[in-house]
């Protein structure tokens, strides 16, 4: 034995999982509707997307520098919020608002409250809302799909289907599924949304738990309020939301039950802002309410110990 | 009696890694040297009763418990020879202790006082099982005249002997089953007898189908016994988790499995303490599996208790370059020993040798929230949140997460993302409650 022995604390072997590689799963699921927001809305989506992905890593790579940490981009996570804010946006919102929105999100929700696993709200959603307050216009001038097609130099909009249906216009189911509708980049394709979804679950990356509560609320609301079901789920940013923002690590609570009570708060305050709000859609808000309660949540519903007195 | 609700624990599914389970027990050639620490059981240490230049027979006493009534267990020579000195070393619960060092005269002459025991009661049973210097082979090393030596007012309703062989490469309880059947089974009649205890399970994880149907064969001729199989999920062989999985058990928060009526036994343990009832020869080798990374031929051998690691690496030729980390015990909550001059203790069922890739140490990074901890935590407590608890210094908050109660088996550190070091702050917990009260 010519080197010294390595000693540390048991345990000596570790899992597979890293949070790089959870992450990195996380940017595999978010591919399928990036690549229908290509397909939908042409190269705009792309060029949107690149640029929200490029400024979240430069602004979480210069905090660091700034605040004399370890580098923390190798970790994934600023490219996860940077395609899931670029998600959040219309196709064809100017650029430098995209940045404003990265630059709310990484530095502002994450950065300022510690870094990865300390924010106690969705930066993305945060970053959403920022925007929709600021730039109300912009952030609700909808593309209409395939419009990059057309031989003119004019954006061609459209309304979203919750906005539509407000005025008693229908969309059909297909065309939710597909996502052939107006709306944020990432949230008009439910089928490829279900496609990421599935991989994250088969990864074990997410529990189906909460996808599953949230999806179940909305509907059971839906059907309460006398409207159509399937139009509700396959609408607005549900899909995106209950799949990849309701989950995140670390807005959510870690218990089961705090896990359940989660998305069915999610689930009833969407529905309640379709039926009854002045907005058309309320899954960021729904969301960002609830990343609110999450600590106390999870504090009622930590699990009884295996042989714990109780005091 | 406190039954459980819930079915199964949780845990986590590792790579068994049971490489040594097919190769017999080989004996170790007599080391030339072996070192015997007077602490190798939870408890006091022995006092030393032989002095250096004396000549000493293989299972001769050369500790003794202070008195009576110590929480001790007697060591035994385990070669025959010469003592060199008395040294003082470092033991495996933290202090220090001392030693016996004998030069083996490599003849592994017996001492010319062993004798058989005759046991006729309960008393001269408990008696002898003190005499033969057992302890809880599994790892605990908690001594077993204690555990047997029931106060008044306890009775124990169920004998559950621990067979479960939880962790990765271990299979040294497996061979136990496998090469000395009849012995594992006279240690069950004589705990059942003396004891007067009406229930036995043997429970073996399934990933050992030939033990349990070695097991099970037996009992069907004898009906001394019933054989439960563990689904294989690490940690089954936890105290806590096996008596709740086997037999619906949960013991209370600072309570002992008698008081909820049930004995705890290693298999290895209840095997010896057949053999000694036959031979009279007390604890002085231990079956040890030797494996890991670093290790060219891995094996079950039978070791005399306190030879060095080093000659179980010769003997199982590790590549002395590769070998980075020792580890005796198993992977998951083994301790990583700094030097191979480390003798070989009554509780170590394993030696691991790993390589360097093995051996490297993780890189921690921030919690990310994600409640994998929480998730496969089979007493249920909050791993994340106590490592916060623990940053925080706050004892009250620990005392309210019930940090006592962690068995420290490394499932959160395990299956941790961001690599925290989550049982490492579990122990150091239990310190600041202790240093606090």
């Amino acid at each position: 034995m010519s080197k010294k022995l390595i000693t540390s604390p048991s345990p000596h072997i570790r899992g597979r999982r890293t949070t790089q590689n959870l992450m990195g799963d996380v940017v595999i699921a978010l591919l399928p509707a990036l690549a229908a927001a290509c397909y939908l809305f042409g190269a705009r989506a792309l060029l949107l997307s690149a640029v929200c992905v490029f400024s979240c890593v430069f602004f979480e790579w210069t905090l660091c520098r700034l605040l004399k940490m370890d580098s923390a981009i190798g970790d994934l996570s600023a490219v996860v919020t940077g395609l899931l804010l670029a998600f959040n946006l219309p196709a064809a919102l100017p650029l430098w608002m995209a940045v404003i929105g990265s630059f709310t999100a990484i530095v502002v929700v994450k950065g300022l409250f510690g870094g990865i696993g300390q924010n106690f709200a969705n930066p993305a959603i945060v970053a959403r809302i920022v925007l929709f307050v600021s730039f109300s216009s912009a952030m609700t001038t909808w593309v209409k799909p395939f419009s990059y097609q057309y031989p003119t130099a004019d954006v061609i909009t459209t309304a979203t289907p919750l906005a539509l249906m407000r005025n008693g216009r229908w969309t059909e189911y297909a065309d939710l599924f597909w996502g052939t509708t107006g709306g944020c980049l990432g949230e008009t394709c439910a089928a490829a949304l279900l496609l990421g979804g599935v991989y994250l679950v088969i990864r074990r990356v997410i529990s189906p738990l909460v996808p599953l509560v949230y999806l179940g609320t909305v509907a059971l609301g839906a059907f309460l309020g006398g409207q159509d079901v399937l139009f509700h789920l396959l609408s607005g940013g549900l899909m995106l939301g209950a799949i990849f923002m309701a989950t995140d690590y670390t807005t959510s609570p870690t218990t089961t039950w705090g896990r359940v009570l989660f998305a069915f708060g999610c689930g009833a305050i969407t529905i309640l802002i379709r039926l009854f709000g002045s907005y058309a859609e309320g899954v960021s808000f729904a969301i960002l309410f609830m990343n609110l309660l999450t600590p106390y949540l999870e504090k009622a519903t930590l699990p009884r110990v295996i042989g714990g007195a109780t005091e | 009696m406190s039954l459980s609700k819930t079915r199964l624990l949780h845990g986590v599914r590792l790579a068994h890694q049971k490489n040594t389970a097919q190769s017999s027990t080989v004996i170790l050639p007599t080391p030339k040297r072996v070192t015997l620490p007077m602490r190798q059981h939870l408890g006091v240490p022995c006092q030393c009763t032989v002095s250096p230049g004396e000549a000493v027979g293989r299972g001769q006493p050369v500790g003794q418990c202070p008195n009576e009534a110590s929480f001790c267990s007697p060591v035994h020579a385990s070669v025959s020879g010469t003592v060199k000195s008395i040294e003082t070393i470092d033991d495996p619960w933290g202090g220090q202790c001392e030693a016996v060092v004998i030069d083996s005269d490599g003849k592994q002459t017996p001492w010319d006082g062993l004798a058989k025991p005759s046991v006729a009661s309960r008393e001269e049973f408990i008696t002898a099982v003190k005499n033969s210097g057992a302890v809880g082979l599994g790892g605990a090393g908690f001594p077993t005249w204690v555990k047997l030596n029931l106060k008044n007012g306890q009775r124990a309703e169920l004998l559950l002997v621990n067979a479960a062989e939880c962790e990765p490469y271990i299979t040294s309880d497996y061979r136990e089953m496998l090469e000395n059947t009849d012995d594992i089974e006279a240690g069950i009649q004589a705990v059942k007898t003396w004891l007067g205890i009406p229930r036995v399970i043997v429970a073996i994880e399934d990933n050992k189908p030939e033990a349990i149907e070695r097991m099970r064969q037996r009992a069907t001729g004898t009906n001394a016994f019933e054989v439960f199989s563990l689904k294989s999920r690490y940690p089954r062989g936890a105290e806590k988790v096996v008596l709740h999985d086997a037999a619906g058990l949960v013991i209370p928060e600072g309570k002992l499995p008698i008081d909820v009526g049930a004995l705890v036994m290693n298999v290895a343990t209840v095997g010896f303490l057949g053999r000694y009832l036959r031979t009279g020869m007390p604890l002085v080798s231990r079956r040890v599996t030797v494996d890991g990374g670093a290790v060219c031929k891995p094996q079950n051998l039978l070791v005399p208790i306190g030879t060095p690691l080093s000659a179980l690496a010769d003997f199982c030729q590790v590549d002395s370059k590769a070998a980075r980390m020792a580890i005796m015990g198993g992977p998951m909550m083994g301790v990583a020993v700094e030097s191979l001059d480390q003798p070989v203790l009554k509780n170590n069922n394993a030696v691991l040798f790993f390589d360097e890739k093995q051996a490297r140490l993780p890189e921690t990074t921030l919690c990310i929230r994600c409640g994998k901890c929480l998730a496969v935590c089979p007493v249920r407590l909050a791993p994340a949140a106590l490592e916060r608890a623990y940053e925080a210094q706050d004892p009250d908050r620990l005392r309210r997460l019930k940090v006592n109660l962690c068995i420290e088996c490394g499932c959160c550190a395990y299956v941790c993302p961001a690599r925290r070091p989550l049982v490492q702050a579990n122990r150091a917990s239990k310190a600041l409650i202790k240093n606090k009260r």
